[in-house]
This record gives C-alpha cells, structure tokens and sequence, in this order.
C-alpha cells in the first residue's frame, strides 16, 4: 500500500470537478443550504484522509456520489440533526428558487432520492447505478419505478 | 413547469462560498499531511516490531528445536575427549583431571564440586566425567557450561565395548541440580520433565548442593 498526501493543485482540480455535483447531491438530502456546506466540506476531509489513487475520473466522481450519500445519510441519523429547533429557519432561507417539481423530488424518501439523481440528472442507466451504489440492478429498477409513480402522481407525466 | 435535470441545475452554490470552502479544505489539507506523516511513522515503526518480534520468536524456536546445528554454541565449545588416548587407566584418567566415578568410588571429587560452584554463580566453567562400566571400560563426558550460552554436552562410548561407540554432541539451556544429581535441561527441571526424558541426566553431585 502506497500512502500518497494530495498536492495542492490536485484538491483544487477535484474540487473544480466535483463540487457543484457533491453539493446538489447534499442538498437533496440535507434540503438547505448550510448543512450542503458543511455535508460537502466534510466530503473533501474524507477526500483528504484517502490515500489511494483514482484509475480514472470516472472512478473518482463515484467515488465521490457514494461518500457524499453516505456523508449526508450520517448526519439524518446523528440526534443532533434530528432535535435542532433552527431547521425550519434554515430551510426558508434557501437562495434559489425551489419549484414545484424540485420541492416534490426533495419530499420523496431517501433511497428513491440517490437513484432518482443519477438516473435523471447525472443521465446513468441502471447497470451503472447498480454498480456505483453496490447494489442489484433489480433494486435499482424498483426503486425508480416506485420514485416515478410518486412523482407522477403528484406532477403528471410532464417533469420526467 | 420545470423538468427534473432543469430543477436540479437550479442548485448552484454561490461562488463566494464555494471559495471559502475550498480555502477551509486546503487549510485542512496540511493539517492532513501532517497527519499521513505521522500515520507512516507509526505504520514503520509497528513493521519493524512486527519483523523483530517475529524474527526474535523464530530464532529462539530455533534454539530449541534444533539445538545441534547452532553453530554458535558449536565454534566456541570443541571437545578435547578426542585428544584423550584410547587405550587409558584409571590413575591417567585422574592425571588429566577427570572427575572419576568407578564402581561406586570417586576420584576428584573437587573438580564437580568447583563446577557446581562455578554454576551456582554464573560463571562459564568445564568439567570432564569419566564413569567406569562394571567391565572397566571408562564413558567419557565433557561439560561446558556458559550461564547465556547455555551447556553443551559430549558423551565419549567408543571406550565402552558394549556401548554404540560413538562421540555425540547436545546442546541445552540450563543445567541444575536435582535429587543429588545433575541434569542439562531446556524449559524446567522437574520430576516430570526427568521422567520424560526431557531433561539429560549428567551425574551424582555427591552431597554438593547449589
């Protein structure tokens, strides 16, 4: 095993090229603005603290969806989170516009929300998804099916 | 109304924050660095425990099993039973300053009493036996004893006509004292380790005690 310390040109290049997709993952789960900060800084000390090296960018920004889910998923589950009384304030004080369709897709619950992303934004099919969050493709498959039925059934046919 | 990839593109971070951020990342990062330092520094030391732990273990099982062919113990502890003649008497044996046993007589009774003594305070000390067979054929015994090397034993029966007639050589770890006798041994002296065998027994101490 080769441990090897990230240069400073490298973190900013792999910031460049995640940040923006780490954020909005961190915002479908966390829902505001300040813990999508907090969610995406912690990301890049995970980033810090891997040593290994990336075979290609390809591996490097799954890596990246995979720890920024699993990053946000901890802070949902800390007691913290959960009993904190700013929530509501934090939410009001989003910067953009949240629309109807992006309201409904930040409701749907967190296991529909990942596939959901990957599928429809980040444009993967389900073979990758299956790969990329290390589970069955069937999985993947239900879930989307179920997400859309959801989304459907409160937006019509039209957002997909 | 909005699609869902054109809801999603509507999540842009701020540039402002996005630049904080990244400063905060790269001050971490060479708190991080400092880290991975030390990180490879425990990690080399814990290797090199690990590989003289494992070295150290090996060596010492080593000892143990294969006494014999440590060279170490071998070099610095030859026998000088060859250079005694074949055919011997009793009075030459006792000349040469052997410590004699011969039909229930001793002679020299001295030598073993300075070597129990020589043991008794951990100082490398020789000895040489000679016990006579009831046909007056003498078995020749050489002792050398060092308290960290350890006592290496030479056993002479080509004297002996109903013997196997040959020089052997074993090596053990400690020698002591047991029931007014002597014994070379590895681990313990007990009356277990004597009964099995484990324990090589070398000669009377004639009520010399250590």
């Amino acid at each position: 095993m080769v441990l090897k310390a990230h240069s400073e040109e490298e973190i900013i290049d792999v910031y460049n090229r995640n940040a923006d997709m780490i954020y909005r993952i961190c915002f479908s789960y966390l829902k505001n603005v300040v813990d999508s900060e907090d969610a995406l800084s912690q990301t890049f000390l995970k980033y810090l603290n891997y040593t290994k090296s990336f075979d290609s960018l390809e591996h490097e920004k799954s890596w990246f969806i995979v720890t920024a889910s699993n990053t946000c998923k901890d802070m949902l589950k800390q007691a913290w989170y959960k009993k904190r009384v700013d929530q509501e304030i934090i939410i009001q004080t989003n910067p953009f516009d949240i629309d109807e369709t992006l309201e409904t897709v930040l409701e749907l619950p967190v296991y529909y929300k990942m596939v959901v992303y990957l599928y429809y934004y980040e444009g993967y099919n389900n073979r990758e998804i299956a790969h990329i969050l290390k589970i069955p493709s069937s999985t993947v498959r239900n879930r989307l099916a179920r997400a859309r039925k959801i989304l459907k059934r409160k937006l019509g046919e039209n957002m997909l | 109304m909005k699609t869902i990839k054109q809801s999603y593109d509507t999540i842009k971070m701020n540039n402002h924050r996005k630049q904080v951020i990244l400063d905060n990342i790269l001050t971490q990062s060479s708190v991080s660095k400092e880290y991975l330092r030390y990180k490879k520094f425990v990690f080399s030391v814990v290797l090199i425990c690990i590989i003289a732990f494992i070295g150290i273990q090996y060596i010492s099982t080593n000892h143990v099993n294969n006494p014999l062919t440590n060279h170490k113990y071998a070099s610095d502890t030859n026998t000088t039973l060859d250079t005694v003649p074949y055919n011997i008497t009793l009075q030459e044996l006792q000349d040469l300053d052997f410590y004699i046993f011969a039909n229930g007589i001793i002679y020299n009774p001295q030598i073993i009493h300075s070597f129990i003594d020589d043991i008794d305070n951990t100082k490398p000390s020789h000895v040489r036996i000679a016990i006579v067979t009831d046909e007056g054929d003498p078995i020749l015994n050489e002792i050398y004893y060092h308290p960290q090397n350890g006592v290496t034993l030479y056993n002479d029966t080509t004297r002996d006509q109903f013997g196997p007639k040959n020089l052997t050589k074993e090596f053990y770890q400690k020698i002591g004292v047991y029931d007014d006798a002597i014994y070379a041994y590895n681990t313990e002296l007990t009356k277990e380790t004597i009964d099995q065998n484990k324990a090589c027994f070398i000669t009377y101490t004639h009520q010399k005690k250590l």
